[in-house]
């Protein structure tokens, strides 16, 4: 079975020169949940904006239902977008104010050439799949709560049968009482759909409980990845014994870091974690460390994680 | 008999140094009326943290700000809110201006909009030195302001002396706020959610910090915070707040532990855990009361899965539990284990 995404040496560089995403590879399977974590600034978010092509970002490859999404432009680029949706953090500002939600979706609907005829099926079965009431999708944003809200997002990006939903802080806004009610709906359509998300969060707790496979990121690059569980058990770098020691209120020794994140306009040569770490030596300054897989699926950039092999030589 | 500077010292010792009774707070707009806390009651000893625990518009943050004073005339006030003997319900504005800053400090959520953009943190700092210590010369004011942001762990003080607040980080503005609350080294810490807009590694940072300054000034805390976590890590004692009121109240371990209210135990359940099955978290269903909405019973008593008629009678009073704290509840949960299995 082929990835549903791949992409390899993705990278994004703004104008003042700060490398946002510094070669970053991301393989997504069909049906999977890809869990994102990182602190502000670290390029989660720029990611998912060029993976989307919101960003003109670069990358060596990134195919995407066996389409070059890098390359696609037009009539294809929309064919390939209403595989490939996103829910955004903030719903009150994602969502027009001046439309009722079922106009919202419809707009998404019209926007990659449903038929009128099958719009209004379309909405209401939308509308039932995320639990809104049909008085609720004739309702204004401002007239629903938060909760309801993140619901008629979630039903706008389902709104084209997508493959891939990029989930961009997508409960993070939201109470946890709450946001329990959405987690549990996202879980049950990935189930019923066999969707696929690339769920992006600061917050550890619930990029743990959703995600299949996690990607930590620190400025622009990925550090650590593998399967949830395994980085929650077993985490190899630094920086993601420190992040997930810093979650309050669990069990872990905290390991508290000193300073603040480098600048990404400047970052340090070599391991961008080298200056704020407990372990960090002469050789961290050099190469950057490539991402060397440790236990199958498990990859860590880390000089004190060498290649296996290169133990045993 | 005479009463001895000692015994005095030892009465005001035994006392609370904060003791919230009874507060309400409504704000006010022509015949609009929002009852945004409604009859709080709390007491802070000397060196403890009592946390203040609660979602979006439970009324948490209006109640530190209460404590404070942070509202206009259009805001009407209720209850006592004794500091140390005096009432800061009905302290003249000048009191409470001069209570601020030397008895009572704030670090609240935001950083950024906490500190004036266009002067200098150094001239921040020694403001608040001046207002409330009069007698310190300019000199000694800039010594003690290095002081403070040394104590407050910013790597290079004189430097961040120097700095506008939009040169440093979110972090290191945080530790700016922090220095100003403690300057005039305050009976009383409030920190209204004072590590959500800071990033996890960070908020470990701050919350380290005021842990360190709390032991070190044997301050009273109280913190605000929406966030389970925070509370475990930092609270001796945890005040449990829906649509305005205190439903639930004890020891931190208790509360959050082997809470009695139903409340407690159900936003307990709706965190995703480590052991959790995914899809199988358990949501609270519907969403809080909007402060017009609040009928006569229990205001938790409709996304309650234990309600029945009894509880939309009267709203029940936080009353004590034996062998815990008190529940705003009239059939408070039993002990964890046994409630555990009718919960299934």
């Amino acid at each position: 079975m082929s990835a549903l995404l791949e992409a390899r040496g993705l990278r994004m560089t703004y104008g003042n020169g700060v490398r946002a995403v510094d070669d970053v590879d991301i393989d997504i399977e069909p049906g999977e949940t890809f869990g994102l974590v990182g602190e502000s600034g670290c390029g989660k978010s720029t990611t998912a904006k060029v993976i989307l092509r919101l960003e003109a970002g670069q990358a060596e490859t990134m195919r995407f239902e066996d389409a070059d999404l890098m390359a696609a432009k037009g009539a294809e680029l929309r064919r390939l977008r209403a595989r490939l949706q996103v829910v955004p953090q903030h719903p009150a500002t994602s969502l027009n104010p001046r439309l009722r939600v079922s106009e919202s979706i419809v707009f998404n609907l019209r926007a990659h050439g449903w038929s009128r005829a099958d719009r209004a099926p379309r909405v209401a079965e939308l509308l039932d799949r995320v639990g809104l009431a049909a008085q609720q999708g004739r309702a204004y944003p401002h007239e629903l709560s938060g909760g309801q809200l993140q619901r008629a997002a979630i039903a706008r990006a389902l709104a084209t049968d997508p493959r891939l939903v990029i989930c961009d802080e997508a409960v993070s806004a939201l109470d946890k009482s709450v946001q329990a009610q959405v987690l549990n709906l996202l879980v049950q359509l990935q189930r019923d759909l066999g969707i696929a998300y690339l769920f992006i969060s600061h917050d550890l707790s619930v990029v743990e409980h959703v995600s299949d496979r996690v990607a930590v990121m620190y400025l622009g690059r990925v550090v650590e990845e593998g399967p949830a569980e395994e980085l929650w058990a077993r985490p190899l770098h630094p920086y993601t014994q420190a992040l997930l020691s810093a979650e309050p209120g669990q069990g872990r020794e905290r390991i508290v870091l000193q300073g603040d994140p480098p600048s990404p306009s400047d970052p340090p040569s070599g391991c961008t974690f080298r200056t704020r770490c407990a372990y960090a030596t002469e050789v961290c300054a050099g190469d950057r460390p490539p991402l060397i897989e440790i236990t199958p699926g498990h990859r860590v950039a880390c000089t004190l994680h060498p290649h296996p092999e290169a133990l045993l030589a | 008999m005479t009463i001895s500077a000692r015994d005095l010292e030892q009465l005001r010792s035994s006392l609370p140094l904060l003791s919230v009774e009874q507060l309400s707070t409504t704000f006010v707009s022509g015949d609009w009326r929002v009852a945004a806390v409604r009859g709080v009651s709390f007491s802070i000893a000397r060196g403890e943290t009592l946390v203040l625990l609660g979602e979006s518009g439970s009324g948490k943050s209006v109640t530190a700000r209460s404590i404070l004073r942070l509202y206009g005339p259009r805001t009407e006030l209720k209850g006592r809110v004794m500091l140390d003997g005096i009432d800061l319900v009905q302290a003249t504005q000048n009191d409470v201006n001069h209570l601020r800053g030397s008895r009572m400090g704030l670090v609240s959520q935001d950083p950024g909009s906490a500190l004036d953009p266009v002067r200098r943190v150094g001239s921040q700092l020694r403001e608040v030195l001046r207002v409330h210590q009069p007698a310190l010369s300019r000199n000694e004011a800039a010594a003690r302001a290095i002081d403070l942001l040394t104590l407050v762990g910013l790597p290079d003080p004189t430097r961040a002396a120097r700095s506008y607040p939009h040169e440093l980080s979110g972090g290191m503005r945080q530790r700016v706020v922090i220095a100003l609350a403690v300057s005039c080294e305050p009976d009383l810490l409030i920190a209204d959610e004072p590590t959500t807009a800071l990033d996890v590694t960070v908020q470990a940072q701050i919350l380290e910090l005021i842990g360190e300054l709390k032991g070190r000034l044997g301050m009273g805390t109280l913190l605000v915070t929406h966030d389970v976590g925070v509370a475990r890590q930092m609270a001796d004692r945890v005040a449990v707040m829906y649509a305005g009121r205190i439903v639930e109240q004890g020891a931190a371990d208790q509360v959050l532990g082997d809470p009695a209210h139903p409340y407690t135990a159900a936003l307990l359940a709706a965190l995703p855990t480590s052991g959790a099955v995914r899809g199988s978290l358990l949501p609270i269903p519907g969403r809080p009361p909007q402060p017009g909405e609040l009928g006569s019973g229990c205001p938790f008593a409709p996304r309650c899965r234990f309600a029945d008629e009894a509880c939309a009678a009267e709203e029940p009073a936080l009353t004590p539990v034996p062998g815990r704290g008190a529940a705003a509840c009239i059939r408070p949960l039993t002990m964890a284990g046994t409630m555990a299995g009718s919960r299934t």
